[in-house]
């Protein structure tokens, strides 16, 4: 035999072997649902420190309460995860429950995973005997299930188990070394003394030491908010329709219309708190990964990182001293110069749920998937969840107690008032974000400044803005071509068949698209007046 | 590999690919073309619509295949082109409960679904269906979303002429859904066109709430508006009875501590 045939023979062994470990999974997967047990099977990609143990403990629990039921998880790196979800869907092998990406299509929850609001609508049986016996589940969750309505589907399609808050963690062990007893920074006043003590430990020690870990990931865990406590008043001034929170497209559109500008003096006091901010960051830190920003952070060269209470759990198993966390420090209405933006501090009221799982429409264990569900996001099933991973509970009575001490920095500040809009505008568009993104070395690099910055920007921001806005009346579109024919079936099915719930859900798609076209319209009718604008 | 064993190889795949047949999903069940419609299943829906040997009406095989054709991909003119021939065939056919929905989508193609749209045509098909069956929630749909186009596409004074024309057709909507979405297109549209006039929003706005909006996010944001415009306009018992219904159904919002405070100072101000 020549090297070639050895070389195809090793590969063709190797692509047998594979297939004969698949065949040989399916074949077991298939005995195991034919011993009577039925199995649930979960799939998800939270791979933090954790996190698989504590959703083994609900799972194991499930189990001893309900026998002939088995809960299996599959965990899958979230890098491949968009691809596997959508291989698994396509070809018809999806689990039972699957955790969804967050802003996953429409078309894709539409089509394989299960409507829930009328199991929604039901009490969830695991809550008898607490506070919450007899209530619709729906309304058990913490945010009464805001993130999980699916504004263009107009139905309710996953489950969440936890939600998140963003928190600035420090080294309390280097923290104590330098500062002593003095409490973590209340203020951005506050703040700014401990990255200047940072500092002058470190010059003092010999220390190599960076007041505040960042990358392009985490920078803007901690600029955001401080920047949004400047466009407080901004807000109030754009919210014609007096929300107290105009919408991403209305804070856009506003801007196109030349109602507010980057030179704005809140806007550009947004800016100077980034910059000032950013000059306690790494240099060159908004090119830097994730992995980079946490390596610092639990290597002991930085005193303080930012990011969401997800990484508190890892960040805790990696690092070799006591991590603590503490609210994003903002400057107080008494502050001099940024105080006057400042209607309040910022609540976190709205925080809504995160980590949905969503069942599979070709499930043949839909019952028993919901059931699990209902346990997950019960009182007793969170509370253990809760203990377990340390992650914020999602349901409503669900409280960290004493010996949930890694839990209680991260629960949401309840009292404050709405936060301003954030300065890459991400919800506005990509484009748009990517251009505020694109110059932020003119902002916080070496020599960069917030005139710098803004100058930079403003001759392509509004050519970008224009691109998100025509997108956003493009996707609206496509997406009215879709809901008329799910509109016109639902009348049908109501009207020629009297169909039970029919009738309902199509009050619920006419209610949705009425809304939504005129948004479109409204959208059109601004790009048709800042073309004007322009021209003149 | 030895040209004496040729073939012998790729057998054991063969044969392992057999094997794992055993395994395959069960035979479907017969599909529901009207449910697969309605959950987006369009492909499965059409194949049913255009089978030689379904047991559905001529009648209505030809109004779901165009339902189903408006979102078969790849959607192209000729498919758009072939829905609106067969909506035509039966608009001409004697009345019965397909006539309007098939009146509506025709003109509704017209209105978004050809591209180029053809507005003047669609316009036209939604006011003759509205002059002939204003009863119908569909009809009326049509009246409304006549009415937004010729507000939000005004060529000059949107809360003029065209506004005035939309709210005259409010007292004969009876579709409490149609109703209230057009109250609150009528609100935004007072919010954002033309010199804006927030006074005219807020009974809009109050309308489209005593209706019933179902959407969570659409309800807090119309009681909110409802509260601060009352505000604003010296009525504080309403912006007061706005404030109550929103903490008692939104107290996990970013608004609810500032709504809060705003309660305590009407009340406050009522002592």
């Amino acid at each position: 035999m020549n090297r070639g045939t050895i070389t195809n023979m090793v590969g063709f062994a190797l692509l047998a072997g594979c297939f004969l470990v698949a065949l040989g999974r399916v074949v077991s997967r298939e005995r195991s649902e034919r011993s009577g047990d039925v199995v649930v099977r979960v799939a998800h990609w939270q791979l933090e420190s954790g996190l698989r143990d504590a959703f083994d403990a609900v799972a194991k629990a499930y189990m001893e309460e309900n026998p002939g039921v088995r809960v299996e998880q599959i965990t899958v790196p979230e890098r491949v995860y968009k691809s596997w979800l959508r291989t698994q869907l396509v070809g018809g092998t999806a689990p039972d429950i699957i955790e969804v990406l967050p802003g996953v299509e429409t078309s894709l929850l539409d089509r394989f995973f299960s409507p829930l609001t009328e199991e929604l609508d039901k009490p969830n049986p695991y809550n008898d005997g607490t506070e919450l016996e007899g209530q619709p589940w729906r309304r058990t969750f913490s945010d009464g299930l805001a993130s999980s309505y699916n504004e263009q589907l107009l139905d309710y399609y996953g489950i969440p188990i936890s939600m998140f808050t963003v928190r600035v963690f420090y080294n309390k062990t280097l923290w104590r070394e330098i500062f002593g007893d003095r409490p973590p920074p209340r203020t951005y006043e506050e703040f700014l003394a401990a990255c200047e003590g940072a500092l002058e430990f470190s010059r003092r020690t010999g220390r190599v030491l960076i007041p505040v870990s960042s990358s392009r990931y985490h920078g803007k865990y901690l600029t955001d908010r401080m920047f949004q406590s400047q466009t407080q008043k901004l807000l109030q001034r754009i919210d014609h329709a007096r929300s107290l929170l105009p919408t991403a497209n209305e804070i856009g559109a506003s801007y196109m219309l030349g109602e507010w500008s980057l030179r704005d003096q809140a806007v550009r006091d947004g800016f100077q708190l980034v910059h000032e901010a950013g000059r306690y960051m790494q240099p060159g830190f908004n090119q830097l990964a994730r992995e980079d920003g946490v390596f610092y952070f639990v290597q002991g060269r930085a005193l303080m990182t930012s990011s969401g209470s997800w990484d508190a759990s890892s960040l805790r198993d990696q690092a070799p001293f006591e991590v603590g966390a503490f609210p994003v420090p903002l400057p107080s209405k008494d502050h001099p110069r940024f105080g006057p933006n400042i209607v309040g501090p910022a609540s976190e009221a709205g925080t809504v749920s995160g980590i949905m799982f969503a069942v599979t429409q070709t499930t043949p264990n839909r019952e028993a998937a919901l059931d699990f569900l209902r346990y997950f996001t019960s009182v007793r099933g969170n509370t253990l969840f809760m203990r377990e991973s340390s992650w914020l509970p999602v349901v409503n009575g669900v409280t960290p107690g004493d010996n949930d001490e890694h839990v209680k920095p991260f629960m949401p500040i309840m009292e404050g008032a709405p936060p301003g809009f954030a300065p890459t505008m991400r919800d506005f568009g990509t484009e748009t974000s990517r251009v505020l993104q694109d110059h932020f070395h003119r902002l916080v690099g070496p020599g960069g400044s917030v005139d710098n910055y803004i100058e930079a920007v403003i001759p392509a921001l509004v050519p970008r803005m224009r691109e998100d806005m025509r997108r956003k009346v493009q996707r609206g579109t496509w997406n009215l071509w879709r809901q008329d024919g799910s509109a016109m079936a639902y009348w049908h099915l109501h009207d020629v068949r009297a169909e039970e719930g029919a009738a309902k859900r199509w009050e619920l798609i006419v209610e949705g698209q009425m809304l939504r076209e005129a948004e479109l319209l409204w959208m059109s009718r601004v790009l048709k007046e800042a073309d004007a604008a322009r021209a003149q | 590999m030895s040209p004496s064993r040729p073939s012998s190889v790729p057998r054991i795949p063969l044969l392992l690919l057999s094997a794992s047949c055993a395994f395959a999903a069960p035979e479907p069940a017969a599909r529901d073309p009207w449910r697969d419609l309605a959950t987006g299943n369009t492909v499965e829906a059409h194949a049913v619509f255009i089978a030689r040997d379904s047991e559905l009406s001529p009648r209505e095989r030809g109004y779901g295949e165009a339902v189903a054709l408006l979102n078969l991909q790849p959607r192209t003119d000729a498919r758009i082109q072939r829905a609106s021939g067969l909506l035509d065939a039966i608009i001409a056919d004697p009345e019965d409960k397909l006539t309007v929905p098939a009146r509506f989508l025709r003109a509704r193609i017209d209105h978004i679904h050809r591209m180029p749209p053809n507005i003047p045509e669609a316009l036209r098909g939604y006011d003759e269906l509205f002059a002939a069956h204003a009863e119908h929630p569909l009809a009326q749909l049509g009246a409304t979303l006549a009415a937004m186009a010729r507000i939000f596409q005004a060529e000059s004074d949107p809360l003029g002429e065209p506004l005035a024309a939309a709210e005259a057709i409010l007292p004969r909507l009876t579709d409490r859904t149609v109703k209230a979405g057009m109250h609150v297109m009528l609100a935004n549209a007072c919010i954002r066109l033309g010199e804006r006039d927030q006074r005219r929003a807020l009974g809009h706005f109050e309308a489209a709430q005593a209706l019933g909006i179902r959407s969570p996010k659409l309800r807090a944001s119309v009681l909110a508006s409802i509260g601060g415009l009352s505000e604003e306009f010296g009525q504080p018992e309403r912006a007061l009875a706005a404030y109550e219904t929103f903490l008692a159904e939104f107290e996990r919002d970013d608004r609810a501590h500032a709504i809060r405070e705003r309660l305590a100072a009407l009340k406050e101000g009522a002592r």
